[in-house]
């Protein structure tokens, strides 16, 4: 412990030391390599830290982003957090890779009942966000100067946004605890399956704003194709890739990882070009979701290959380097003051949204007759939130000038909480199942108590 | 973008290119002494760049210098892992009187040569002709191994000793060519414009800092894995830690071969993990030497006029500085093998650090001058690479 604090502080002391030559000439880049080594150190220290006290190392990456990033310490500044974008996004096809990996058929059959009946149930979580804030209309400014049916959009919108989920934290948690059972794969299940169901809806209710807002503006239906389109061309590109993938693996021997790394972060950059392409020559607004298309692409490995162990495995080799970029970047990227501003509201929607989801799995999960400890878990593994949501927050504020910044702050606030909040629970809920290595499970946790009366 | 898409592009190129290069592939005699060496990779570079593809454009290549960086930060700490006092102590201690004596001699033999063309023919100022020559003699002094390796691997060699010691030089050279060159960068950085920070400190000075640098990591790199480690845990420290010492050396205008080489040195005689550092960093090694021959043939702007000339008299003062090198130390240091006058001509292969040294001097070179000199050292780099293999034969006694 001492050894790793004096390393720390040794290399804090150089970063400050370094910044006394800042006369010379230098590029923004070199910038960054410094601050992706500190970052990748810091991380690695605070997320090693976070295990001694039961912590998910996510959270300790989250904690060195934010400790260190513009909101904190300054170490990291904004620019710089900027340049290290390309590491989000490789970071997120590998993980999209993995969560695809991920998905078995045979465990999805198993788990049928119980998956359809929680996504089904989860719905709610729009009409219980949306009733409650509707009433509570009057204590929040935001809602000022809207009529009933505007309110009635705006609130739903918050609902939707707060059935997102984190699929990458999802992942990392499984990955990190090593967990195997029922309430990580039906987690995981859930995580993903809602991830593209509540693009769907956002497209749809965002745009429901935008026709009670603009009065000009007319209900177009159309987009909901064109979303559908996308979804089904991003699948079938992801089915090619699988399938092209299953085929180079078996020539890919030491470098797989590297490919793997490479190779996603090719359809990330290639599913924006063609997007952009698409738009600017074509006029064409179809967009590919390269999350997806990496996600069909994993699937496909693991049930339809023998090489999905393989897969898995080399998909390991790298995660551990790119979770501690990736989570760091994200801690240092989320907006404390946004909390600071609003952190009112944004509690209220963070507890109304953990009660919904409760209520709301709990009982999808009684629905399809789940088994007793596991049905009361689930819940605990959806509180996290990330990256999609702030794409969210971030659409709201441009397509609505006059409420959307506020309503954006609030968001991010939220964000901030679950993404602090939702690792530490998935984990305490991944251990009370005894899913995770060397944990007490639930069942063992009441005969305990039972051997044992205080 | 166009910038990560040249990175994706390079890596996906070097990560391939590794599993096919240096490999046993059976090809004619003499193509094989210049292709499955890392050497052809320059060619791919220079077909990439800015003179016939234009993928890497000179604004495309000044961004790729954090990567560079960290591409020669790991080839440094690969190189100071090696470094383990416990192991190297084993080994004969005339060796490494044998490789000091030749690879000073040689450097002071090009250095002269070529601080005298730059001062009295190209003209250039004292103090810029001082660095260029240091340059030089750095990359003069060290040999490449693929030529030993091919000989080694492909030929049946009577003369046991002198292959093992041709081997050990070609090892352990390379120690004064980064030593020599961190010093010219050094020397460099005190002679720019831009040099106006409070800490007005000499090139020796630098020097120093750069070593101490390095030395403070490498005992971070010893702290952060004092206590149990996983494999994984242990690369991310590595990456981050290589990574940090590469960027403060870009930041700092200083040599990141030098300072990664001071903390693999630590590493290798205080931390318990060495061994498993090495391996990890051995894995990767061929991708990352790729990588950098890649960049560096991207990099070679071939103007109208290649310097033939210089080219051609580099070729030779290294080869007589090697020659005379080996002359004196086959004279004055004795060995339990009969060790022949010439054997300096057996060890003119180049590449490796060579390619390393120039990639790191062009990364804090802004001067038109840099090209001269890559031109020079790539073209010596190749023809020496073709003719090496031949001389080592025939010096160990197949021929």
């Amino acid at each position: 412990m001492y050894y790793r604090l004096a390393a720390l502080l040794i290399i804090m002391g150089m970063l400050g030391l370094l910044y006394q030559f800042d006369g010379e000439e230098t590029h923004a880049s070199e910038s960054a390599t410094i601050a992706m080594g500190f970052l990748i150190v810091c991380a690695y220290l605070i997320g090693s830290a976070s295990t001694k006290i039961k912590l998910p190392r996510i959270t300790g990456y989250i904690g060195a982003g934010l400790l260190l990033g513009p909101y904190g310490l300054h170490m990291l500044t904004k620019q710089t957090i900027a340049d290290l974008d390309f590491i989000n996004q490789m970071a997120l096809a590998l993980i999209a890779f993995y969560a695809g990996g991920e998905l078995r058929i045979t465990k999805l059959k198993t788990y049928k009942n119980t998956l359809i009946s929680i996504i089904s149930s989860q719905i709610l979580i729009v009409a219980g966000v949306g009733f409650t804030l509707y009433l509570s209309q009057g204590y929040f400014t935001l809602f000022a100067g809207m009529n009933p049916l505007q309110i009635v959009a705006v609130v739903s919108l918050i609902g939707v946004v707060c059935m997102a989920r984190s699929p990458s934290t999802a992942i990392a948690i499984i990955d990190e605890t090593r967990a195997q059972g029922r309430v990580s794969e039906i987690v995981l299940g859930v995580t993903i399956a809602l991830d593209v169901m509540v693009i769907v809806l956002f497209a749809i209710t965002i745009s429901l704003c935008e026709t009670l807002f603009d009065t000009s503006a007319a209900w177009d239906s159309q987009f909901i194709y064109i979303l559908l389109t996308e979804i089904l061309v991003s699948v079938v590109v992801g089915v090619v890739l699988g399938f092209g993938l299953i085929r180079s693996m078996k020539h890919m021997q030491a470098i797989l990882p590297i490919f793997l790394l490479t190779l996603g972060f090719l359809v990330v950059k290639f599913s924006y070009s063609l997007t952009e392409y698409l738009e600017h020559y074509h006029g064409i607004g179809l967009k590919a979701e390269p999350l997806l298309i990496c996600i069909s692409a994993g699937f496909i490995v693991q049930n339809y290959s023998q090489q999905g162990e393989r897969f898995m495995k080399s998909l390991d080799k790298v995660s551990l380097l790119i979770y501690a970029l990736f989570f760091s970047i994200s801690g240092a990227s989320l907006n404390i003051k946004a909390l600071q501003s609003s952190w009112n509201i944004a509690i209220i929607i963070f507890l109304l949204r953990a009660i919904m989801i409760a209520v709301t799995t709990t009982g999808g999960a009684i629905g399809a007759n789940d088994p007793k400890p596991a049905r009361s878990l689930y819940w605990l593994g959806f509180i996290a939130q990330a990256g999609v949501t702030l794409g969210f927050a971030y659409e709201i504020a441009r397509r609505f000038p006059d409420w959307g910044p506020e309503l954006a702050t609030i968001l991010v606030a939220v964000v901030g909480l679950n993404q602090v909040v939702g690792p530490i629970t998935f984990k305490y809920g991944l251990e009370l199942a005894g899913e995770t290595r060397g944990a007490i499970s639930y069942r063992e946790l009441v005969q305990k108590k039972h051997s044992h009366p205080i | 973008m166009k910038i990560i898409l040249i990175i994706v592009i390079t890596a996906t190129i070097a990560l391939i290119g590794s599993q096919f290069t240096f490999n046993s592939r059976k090809i004619p005699l003499g193509t094989r002494h210049i292709l499955l060496t890392g050497t052809e990779f320059i060619f791919i570079g220079l077909l990439i760049g800015p003179g016939f593809l234009q993928l890497i454009n000179p604004d495309a290549a000044q961004q790729l210098h954090p990567f560079l960086s960290f591409g020669l930060g790991w080839i440094g700490f690969l190189f100071g892992l090696q470094f383990d006092i416990n192991k190297v102590r084993f080994l004969p201690k005339n060796y490494f009187s044998i490789t000091a004596v030749l690879a000073i001699i040689t450097m002071l033999v090009v250095f002269w040569v070529f601080w005298v063309i730059f001062i009295g023919t190209l003209s250039y100022g004292h103090a810029h002709a001082w660095v260029l020559a240091m340059i030089m003699a750095a990359v003069a002094a060290c040999t490449g191994q693929s030529s030993m390796a091919i000989v080694h691997r492909d030929h049946h060699i009577p003369s046991k000793g002198l292959m093992n010691l041709f081997r050990y030089i070609a090892a352990v050279d390379a120690l004064f060519s980064i030593m020599i060159c961190g010093l010219a960068l050094c020397y460099h950085k005190v002679d720019q414009p831009f040099y106006t920070t409070a800490y007005h400190l000499s090139a020796w000075a630098w020097f120093i800092v750069s070593l101490s640098i390095g030395g403070i990591l490498g005992f971070v790199f010893h702290f952060l894995s004092y206590h149990k480690v996983t494999q994984d845990e242990l690369l991310l420290v590595t990456i981050g830690l290589v990574m940090f010492a590469s960027g403060i050396s870009l930041f700092l205008k200083l040599s990141p071969l030098l300072v990664t080489f001071a903390m693999g040195f630590i590493v290798a005689n205080r931390s318990s993990r060495n061994t498993r550092v090495l391996e990890i960093m051995i894995r990767s090694e061929k991708s990352v030497y790729i990588l950098l021959v890649i960049l560096a043939g991207a990099s070679w702007q071939l103007s109208r006029a290649i310097p033939i000339g210089l080219a051609f008299l580099f070729i030779v003062v290294r080869a007589f500085g090697k020659y005379i090198g080996g002359f004196v130390a086959a004279k004055m240091i004795k060995t339990e093998f009969k060790v022949p006058t010439n054997m300096g001509l057996g060890l003119l292969s180049q590449g490796g650090v060579a390619i390393a040294i120039l990639v790191n001097v062009q990364q804090v070179f802004r001067e038109s001058s840099i090209n001269l000199i890559f031109t020079i050292i790539i073209i010596a780099i190749i023809v020496n690479e073709f003719i090496s293999p031949r001389l080592v034969i025939k010096l160990t006694g197949k021929e």
